[in-house]
């Protein structure tokens, strides 16, 4: 026997709560000063990682980073705000906060969601920069379509997965005596 | 049962690369379809300058969706006056794709697991494609007008720049707002039609 997934999942009242979540933390987001945004989120957490996988895998080249570009003698890439990841994190937070799951499944769900989301944000940045390297043709194509959508799609089947790992298993309720009353 | 979750799986995933091989091959033509509401839509909101044009243009190897808008006649702008004005802004056709792509999953999602039942598969689809359009509406005309206010914003009156709700609008757009309305009425749409996703529960005793 199955139970239907959760009664959070069903109501209406999970995107519009998912909505404003996200409206929130982005906004929230948005409002840092755009120094920390860029010379510490977007740096090393885009930026620094992603030019030390780079220069891993291309020995060839020396890859360095410099504020907020990747640059190498193959191709330089410019990180902007937006694309260091963040966007489709706190998508993840609204949604997995949104569900309104116990406490400890929720801090494991944003733990893990970010470790997940920081690893995919590498595999695009890696991509692009070779994009740009050999094939800057495709550049629209990777960076505006097919990156943010595999993202998404990885992330939900994570956001998924999460949701039927962390299902509450229920005991039976006995049902409630009726009340009773005298006259 | 395992086997039909992987079959589920698997066709969700062949239907996501062949919706987006699809989509980005005929995505001129898809906003192309679209341009006459989304000129519509920044008239509408648009009361200062008319709407010349919005439409589809190759920049290099870049699709783009502009959106142009003049005033033949002198025009005061943030207390400016000018003789007349022509101003446009851009986006990527691609990005109007995003919506299409999660509004197709949404449909293949919820047609998996509403069928055999037609009469809410069709309900869905009906939800869906007022959802997308919605979708839609509520990104490239706003986006397009976002932008050209804070073009003009910067120059004319660069203290009012954060605080335009256009502005404002475009920015959670082009930073991740797209998708989250997409997702967001996507999903509305799938719980208004009664989908139920049983499959992914675990088993109870």
């Amino acid at each position: 026997m199955r139970e239907p997934l959760t009664k959070a999942w069903h109501q209406p009242s999970f995107p519009v709560l998912f909505l404003l979540l996200a409206v929130g933390l982005m906004a929230g987001y948005y409002a840092l000063p755009q120094t920390l945004i860029d010379q510490v989120i977007v740096r090393y957490f885009a930026v620094v990682p992603g030019a030390h996988i780079l220069d891993w895998l291309t020995p060839s080249y020396t890859v360095t980073s410099e504020s907020t570009r990747i640059l190498s003698p193959l191709a330089n890439l410019n990180v902007l705000k937006g694309c260091e990841g963040t966007e489709v994190l706190l998508i993840l937070y609204a949604a997995i906060i949104a569900m309104r799951r116990p406490w400890r499944a929720t801090l494991v769900g944003l733990l893990v969601g970010s470790a997940v989301v920081f690893v995919l944000n590498q595999f695009r940045i890696v991509a692009l920069y070779f994009v740009v390297a050999w094939q800057r043709d495709w550049f629209e194509a990777v960076h505006g379509f097919a990156a943010p959508i595999l993202i998404v799609v990885l992330c939900g089947i994570g956001f998924l997965g999460w949701l039927r790992l962390t299902e509450p298993t229920t005991e039976p309720t006995t049902a409630a005596a009726p009340k009773q009353a005298e006259a | 049962m395992p086997w039909r979750t992987t079959l589920l799986g698997l066709g969700w995933l062949l239907s996501a690369s062949l919706l987006g091989v699809v989509l980005f091959h005929w995505r001129t033509e898809l906003v192309s379809l679209l341009t006459p509401l989304l000129h519509g839509v920044a008239a509408l909101v648009e009361t200062r300058m008319d709407v010349a044009g919005i439409s589809v243009l190759q920049r290099g190897s870049e699709q783009l969706l502009e959106l142009r808008l003049v005033s033949q006649h002198p025009i005061q702008l943030y207390g400016r006056d000018f003789p007349g004005m022509d101003v446009s802004a851009t986006t990527l056709v691609t990005h109007a794709m995003l919506h299409f792509f999660i509004f197709g999953m949404a449909l293949v999602s919820g047609l998996m697991l509403a069928l055999p039942d037609w009469k809410r598969g069709l309900g869905l689809l009906g939800l869906l494609a007022g959802g997308l359009l919605l979708s839609l509406v509520l990104d490239l005309p706003f986006t397009l007008l976002g932008s050209i206010e804070g073009l003009l914003l910067q120059h004319l009156a660069p203290d009012q720049l954060n605080q335009h709700p256009l502005v404002f609008w475009e920015r959670f757009m082009t930073q991740g707002g797209r998708m989250v309305t997409a997702l967001a009425i996507s999903l509305l749409c799938l719980n208004l039609a009664g989908v139920r996703w049983p499959w992914l529960s675990r088993p109870t005793a």
